[in-house]
């Protein structure tokens, strides 16, 4: 009986302790001046792929090194990724060298995947998530809804709660998104530290995201 | 302005993207409504390139097919490709973009894919979306209802489409202007406190 009070209050503390930590990683803070900064970009597949490079073409040379994740299975995303990053190249050639790797990991879900399998993938890619970003340890990750950013945010909070490595998180939700969240938009909008959204009917609906207009 | 074609017995071309998602019907409805003299193709005869686009899914499972017939990848269904005095049709798989065809399109036939919709509004090209009724509460269609609220495009289900390819006026279509991710790196640079 003793045994089990204690268990339950050492479990307890810990869930106190990780809410305390959760609290302190998200809570707005003073912004660091740097002059660069490590990026890692969830790319996902298909469509989300394409958004996330048109909102890389305008980021400047500052966030290098430049990480990618991309689903294993997509050949079509490292496709253009590296087309996306050899036109970079070639239309900048004093940098002597664009550093940029691609990282893979399995999809969360496959499209027509049931549901109880796709808990068991995503706990799978949880599980590889969070030792690639740990290896990765980005300034800033920067995902716009596609299944894998899920796992990769959470590892990337992670980091802050541990107390290895504050990682700003920057969702933009798909312009496909008008008025309605995608399910990793629901689930981040909680976690993230700045959440985009491009149409004003999800800013009306989600008062604390950040409406730019259309950026993509 | 809208890219519109020049007057003339010049044949149209429209691009067509399609996928599976769409109810079978639509395929023959489509073939059967694009020869005819339409406003958006200022010809007799329109040469429509049929893009299919099959997206992941189950391959058709080879006891349905003759075992001769080659496989035909993901998709289950593939029009032939033809060439008639009125028509002719060119039929590929998926492409991952549609640079090569639309700056040939007089006019793009599309599914309700953001991909697509975007690109081709981007390239001004007067885009009419055919949208499945099945989907109705799917999230792709929400896109194409707001683009077409805010007058960028035609929308319609496939068996309306033949009467609004008969009907549309294109100049009531209004420029689609270009996103600004200009405004999202001066965000992003603030928020991370990057130092020029």
């Amino acid at each position: 009986m003793g045994g089990t009070l204690i268990l339950a209050a050492a479990a307890g503390a810990v869930a106190v302790l990780l809410a305390v930590r959760l609290w302190v990683v998200l809570r707005p803070r003073a912004t660091v001046p740097r002059r660069s900064l490590s990026l890692l970009v969830v790319a996902g597949s298909g469509g989300h792929t394409t958004e996330i490079l048109r909102l890389l073409e305008n980021l400047s040379d500052a966030y290098s090194p430049r990480h990618y994740i991309i689903a294993d299975t997509d050949e079509m995303s490292a496709h253009k990724i590296n087309s996306f990053e050899g036109n970079r190249a070639d239309r900048n050639p004093r940098a002597m060298f664009t550093e940029y790797y691609i990282h893979r990991i399995p999809r969360s879900r496959e499209v027509q995947q049931s549901w109880l399998s796709t808990v068991l993938t995503t706990l799978y890619s949880m599980w590889l998530s969070f030792p690639l970003t740990h290896r990765v340890k980005p300034d800033l990750v920067l995902c716009n809804g596609p299944g894998t950013c899920v796992p990769i945010c959470i590892s990337a909070l992670l980091l802050g709660i541990l107390g290895i490595k504050k990682v700003i998180i920057v969702y933009v939700e798909s312009i496909c998104r008008v008025e309605h969240l995608s399910l990793s938009g629901k689930i981040l909008f909680h976690l993230s530290d700045y959440f985009i959204v491009q149409w004003p009917t999800l800013k009306e609906k989600y008062p604390k995201s950040v409406y730019l207009g259309r950026i993509v | 302005m809208l890219h519109t074609p020049a007057p003339g017995p010049a044949r149209g071309r429209a691009v067509v993207t399609l996928r599976r998602a769409l109810p079978s019907k639509t395929r023959p409805v489509l073939l059967g409504a694009l020869p005819r003299p339409c406003p958006g193709v200022q010809a007799e005869a329109a040469a429509p390139y049929l893009r299919l686009r099959h997206p992941r899914g189950r391959r058709p499972r080879a006891a349905r097919r003759p075992p001769s017939a080659p496989s035909q990848g993901r998709g289950k269904v593939v029009p032939e490709p033809l060439s008639t005095e009125s028509l002719t049709l060119d039929v590929y798989r998926y492409k991952d973009s549609l640079k090569e065809d639309l700056p040939k399109a007089d006019l793009v036939i599309s599914h309700a894919g953001a991909g697509s919709c975007l690109e081709s509004l981007e390239k001004r090209k007067p885009l009419t979306v055919v949208i499945n009724e099945k989907l109705m509460n799917n999230h792709q269609l929400e896109l194409a209802k707001q683009l077409h609220k805010d007058g960028h495009l035609f929308y319609c289900t496939c068996s309306m489409l033949p009467g609004l390819l008969q009907s549309m006026d294109f100049s009531t279509l209004k420029c689609f202007p270009p996103g600004q991710p200009e405004k999202f790196s001066a965000f992003l640079d603030k928020v991370v406190g990057l130092q020029k």
